[in-house]
């Protein structure tokens, strides 16, 4: 069935937009793009990476239109980025030379750096601090000056550390207990450019996964856990802190120490272990480790870590299990596809409903005709 | 110093270091001495990475970036920085473009050492944030117990 082109409806949509924005501007602040990038950072990261878009303030400016819905900031990103030209790919970031702020492993109590926490969320109490309410520029002048003098203070009596931590997982790699870790330079394939097919390359899927929707890859990764998957992880290690944006000269690309340096992206990486119990044909029965890998732009953690339990689930694939179909897992993540999809569905389908209504109401007339004919013959 | 080294200084260091070096060379080359032949504009670079499991290469998405080019004394430049600041652009092509040319090595002779100085501010800083992140650290101990 085709589809048919119904006019009408202009003017609704126009004062429909005005009633929007003048919604926007009724209940809004005059809150620059700054204010929002330093008041909501982690929203900022998230929009980013669901857009596949390092740009800090445009996500701010798209969060600000969008009203803070981090659906509409992402498609708005999306959108923006597809009227520029790409003329550049970064060399390989080295994940290995980030300058952690953050660096944990659930696997090991003593690793070589120390269990780093870094600012994190996961030892307080989750009570509502109401102060924040009356908290106005003074305030925040006074406590940043203060936390400002303590760090300041407490970092100079804290010895040189080193530029790079080792892995963790490198003593398992050591010992035999994980895969070495090997150099594969297979040209990566670009997800944007091209259709989803399956099976689909590893880069493809972990392009998808990196800019899946946050909510969409942690619930996924959370079934797999739960039982829809075949699988339980230790993270080996959550590492976050910026790393460097190089590229080579675009004419007569040399070495690193001839490319350009552009600057750095926050980052925030997991390597997660699982045990795997050996061959499935008895050809080996060792127990080993698997290594499922997540990467996401900024602290967006819980979904860099359900990102390397989905990157596992899909090494495997398989068939008994959701969560271990690719096709299942990379189509349904997308949250520009998946917003978009669901919500076209409240948009005018007045004919295809129409057409189901007539068939509808043509199988209720035939069922009354047949009824009518059996009670006439039972008669 | 190698091109790497010198625009880290450059794109993270002070912003008036790049300028001194433009004013320099815009004085050096005179009125139209510098032709640019790219407008400084806002494109894309794609993000490429290692992932560590089984060491392959992917795109974890794209970043803002501005590029520019010019041309200095027969030496092409090119200004790539993250972001928007087409200033910056400008000021780091022009940079490019003096150190690459036929002068570069007078340029390192005359630069290279503030360079050094600025780079190891940046990593002063870095090293400074590193402290403070070690203050984190978890000093475990064990619990004695009596059995």
């Amino acid at each position: 069935m085709g589809y048919v082109a119904v006019r009408g409806g202009g003017k609704a949509i126009e004062a429909s937009l005005a009633l929007l924005e003048h919604e926007r501007v009724r209940s809004s602040a005059p809150w620059g793009t700054e204010d929002i990038e330093g008041t909501f950072p982690e929203l900022i990261d998230q929009v980013m990476g669901e857009a596949s878009l390092y740009a800090p303030r445009l996500a701010a400016l798209a969060l600000k239109q969008a009203q803070g819905s981090p659906d509409e900031a992402v498609f708005l990103l999306r959108a923006f980025r597809s009227t520029l030209e790409r003329p550049y790919v970064s060399r390989p970031i080295d994940t290995g030379r980030m300058r952690a702020q953050r660096r944990v492993s659930a696997a090991f109590k003593d690793v070589p750096g120390g269990q780093l926490l870094g600012a994190t969320r996961d030892y307080s109490h989750r009570l509502l601090e109401f102060d924040l309410e009356t908290e106005g520029p003074k305030e925040l002048a006074a406590k940043r000056a203060a936390y400002e003098r303590r760090f300041a203070e407490a970092a100079r009596e804290v010895p040189e550390q080193p530029t790079e931590l080792p892995r963790v997982l490198d003593y398992l790699r050591a010992e035999g207990l994980v895969p070495p870790r090997v150099q594969d330079d297979t040209a990566p394939v670009d997800a944007t450019m091209a259709p989803l097919s399956f099976p689909a390359p590893r880069s493809v899927r972990l392009q998808t996964l990196a800019r899946g929707m946050t909510q969409a890859v942690e619930a996924l990764g959370y079934a797999a856990i739960r039982g829809f998957g075949s699988s339980h992880p230790t993270v080996g290690e959550l590492r976050a802190g910026r790393a460097a944006v190089a590229v080579d000269h675009p004419v007569s690309p040399g070495g690193e120490e001839d490319a350009y340096y552009l600057g750095s992206v926050p980052l925030t990486e997991v390597e997660s272990v699982f045990a795997s119990e050996g061959e499935a044909d008895g050809t080996d029965a060792r127990m080993t480790f698997e290594v499922g890998y997540g990467l996401v732009m900024g602290r967006a953690e819980t979904k860099a870590i359900a990102m390397s339990v989905l990157d596992h689930c899909l090494e495997h694939g398989d068939a008994r299990f959701p969560t271990e179909d690719e096709e299942f897992v990379l189509y349904h993540v997308d949250g520009v596809e998946a917003t978009g999809f669901i919500s076209h569905l409240k948009l005018p389908h007045y004919v295809t409903f129409q057409s189901k209504l007539a068939s509808a109401r043509a199988t209720a007339a035939a069922r009354d005709e047949g009824e009518e004919v059996r009670d006439a013959a039972a008669l | 110093m190698r091109r790497y080294r010198r625009t880290r200084a450059l794109v993270e260091g002070d912003a008036n270091l790049v300028r001194e070096i433009v004013r320099e060379a815009e004085a050096a080359a005179g009125e139209g001495g510098i032709a640019v032949l790219d407008e400084p504009n806002e494109e894309l670079v794609m993000l490429q990475v290692r992932e560590t499991a089984q060491g392959s290469r992917f795109y974890l998405g794209e970043a803002l970036m501005t590029s520019c080019r010019v041309r200095l004394a027969g030496a092409v430049g090119y200004g790539l920085v993250l972001g928007g600041d087409r200033c910056r652009a400008y000021e780091l092509a022009v940079a490019d473009a003096a150190f690459s040319g036929p002068d570069g090595e007078r340029w390192a002779a005359r630069w290279d050492e503030r360079l050094e100085r600025e780079l190891a501010a940046v990593e002063a800083r870095e090293a400074d944030q590193a402290r403070r992140a070690a203050l984190t650290k978890v000093d475990f101990s064990t619990m004695e117990v009596d059995l």
